[in-house]
């Protein structure tokens, strides 16, 4: 099995309380797994680490053939895409159109076949801080898609969007891991919007993992009150 | 034409583009304060160094870099918005240019030349600086493009593709405060503050996309600052307050006009 994310005993503290609480993870290439949890349990926390913005206080981090120290977290950015739960754009009005927006993440042919992918042609030229959620979304998701990453991270993409604008996000976020078969890491508290594609759930509470396994299993609600605490 | 006309004229076209463009940055960033700062970081540098006998327009040069260094560093740590950090640097810098301007021989007489400039003293020098420093940061800003926007759209974004976006904003911010600080001698601080924050805030209703952004603004600084220039020459007014007025006016002017529609 082709491992493309792991995480080995990792610990994070943040302002002196610990978040993350030995984290043990992997994840093949390929995988779609869900990450659930309430407010609070470390989700996006997870995400950051894996990406080298919480950097692990103990244990190891290794991310699409990188470890996460100072030598391989430019590496594993280049090679994995991700969305933030929210942007914090400082001015109400950017001059940035979707365009200037996928060109960030790469520009000719990997930008067209996104673009073609996602079906967003229409809105190009349009500036970005006048799109609706649902646009946004699509527009920051084909800037993901036209780097082509093996791992893709997605925080609470369901942020700022109405159901239906969520649930067609989620049906693109899936035909492109049909057609490109990237690893896919989704956090969500949405537990009754849980992609289709998504063979695995990974609860977390409190910092830690407290479920790691399939679907179906999650889904007795007993598991989910001992993955949740409860 | 008068040669004085025409070398104020040329200065304060290359003042304005150059403001204008790197407004875009503190536009796009939101720290519209560290023009303030910068003018008087640069204006404690040339008082303490005409004291110590250090040419003062280096010294001015190497203090304005201070507030967008050390407010870039001090938020990291501080996590603090960029803006509370400038607020704390200009308050340093402040201090330190009004401390001179007591203590120092001839102090207040350095302080008031770096506060309102001295357009009307320009030569073909100061002239070629400018023009330097523009086509610098232009070229700097050409070759950069990419990271440079991904950084002004979003810091965390940019960081998550594997840009080094901490040297980036940092060098973004160095380079506001070279503009500032080669234009300081020229147009003074407080002209300096509204060449920087007017022209984007004119610019960004009229542009679609950054590149059209960053040449609208520099090309509204060097319209108003050069309009503000003649007219203070044709009707013989002060030429800080009359460019002043001049890019407020245009501001105004610009809002009776629909902007760019999406």
């Amino acid at each position: 099995m082709d491992i493309c994310v792991e995480c080995a005993g990792v610990n994070v503290k943040m302002n002196g309380v610990k978040v993350l609480n030995n984290i043990n993870l992997k994840l093949s290439r390929g995988e779609f797994a869900c990450v659930v949890g309430r407010s609070g349990s470390g989700k996006t926390t997870l995400l950051r680490t894996l990406l080298g913005f919480n950097p692990a206080d103990s244990g190891t981090v290794q991310v699409a053939g990188a470890f996460a120290n100072r030598q391989g977290i430019p590496v594993i950015r280049k090679r994995t895409g991700y969305l933030p739960q929210s942007l914090e754009n400082n001015s109400s009005m950017s001059p940035f159109t979707a365009m200037d927006i996928i060109n960030m993440g790469a520009k000719g042919e990997k930008a067209g076949g996104a673009i073609e992918e996602l079906k967003i042609r229409p809105i190009l030229s349009r500036r970005f801080s006048t799109l609706s959620g649902g646009e946004k979304q699509k527009v920051l998701l084909a800037m993901v898609l036209s780097r082509r990453p093996g791992v893709i991270l997605l925080d609470e993409p369901n942020l700022n969007l109405d159901m239906v604008s969520y649930a067609d996000f989620l049906n693109l976020v899936e035909t492109a891991h049909r057609a490109h078969g990237q690893t896919i890491l989704l956090v969500t508290h949405l537990l009754d919007r849980l992609p289709a594609s998504c063979r695995r759930i990974i609860a977390m509470d409190s910092g830690r993992i407290t479920y790691d396994g399939d679907r179906k299993g999650f889904m007795d609600p007993k598991m989910r009150g001992e993955a949740f605490g409860g | 034409m008068d040669d004085q006309l025409i070398k104020s004229l040329a200065a304060m076209a290359l003042s304005g583009a150059g403001c204008g463009l790197t407004g875009v940055f503190v536009y796009m960033l939101g720290i519209p304060f560290i023009g303030v700062a910068i003018a008087h970081a640069s204006m404690a540098g040339a008082i303490w160094a005409a004291a110590l006998g250090i040419n003062p327009k280096i010294a001015a040069f190497t203090a304005s870099l201070f507030p967008a260094v050390l407010s870039g560093g001090a938020s990291e740590r501080s996590k603090a918005s960029v803006n509370i950090n400038m607020s704390v640097v200009f308050s340093l810098f402040t201090g330190l240019a009004f401390m001179g301007a007591g203590i120092l021989p001839g102090g207040a007489l350095k302080a008031s030349g770096y506060l309102w400039g001295s357009v009307l003293l320009a030569d073909y020098g100061d002239i070629a600086l400018l023009a330097a420093v523009l086509l610098s940061i232009a070229a700097a800003v050409a070759a950069f493009y990419g990271p440079i926007s991904a950084v002004l759209f979003n810091r965390e974004i940019a960081a998550s593709t594997g840009i080094n976006e901490r040297l980036v904003y940092q060098a973004i911010l160095v380079m506001c405060g070279a503009v500032a600080a080669v234009n300081l001698s020229v147009i003074g601080g407080l002209m300096l503050y509204s060449l920087v924050i007017i022209p984007p805030a004119v610019a960004v209703r009229f542009s679609r996309g950054l590149r059209n952004f960053l040449v609208i603004s520099a090309a509204t600084g060097a319209v108003s600052a050069a309009c503000g220039t003649f007219m203070a020459f044709g009707f013989n007014l002060p030429v800080s307050a009359t460019v002043v007025l001049c890019n407020c006016a245009f501001f105004g002017l610009s809002l009776m006009f629909p902007g760019t529609k999406d």
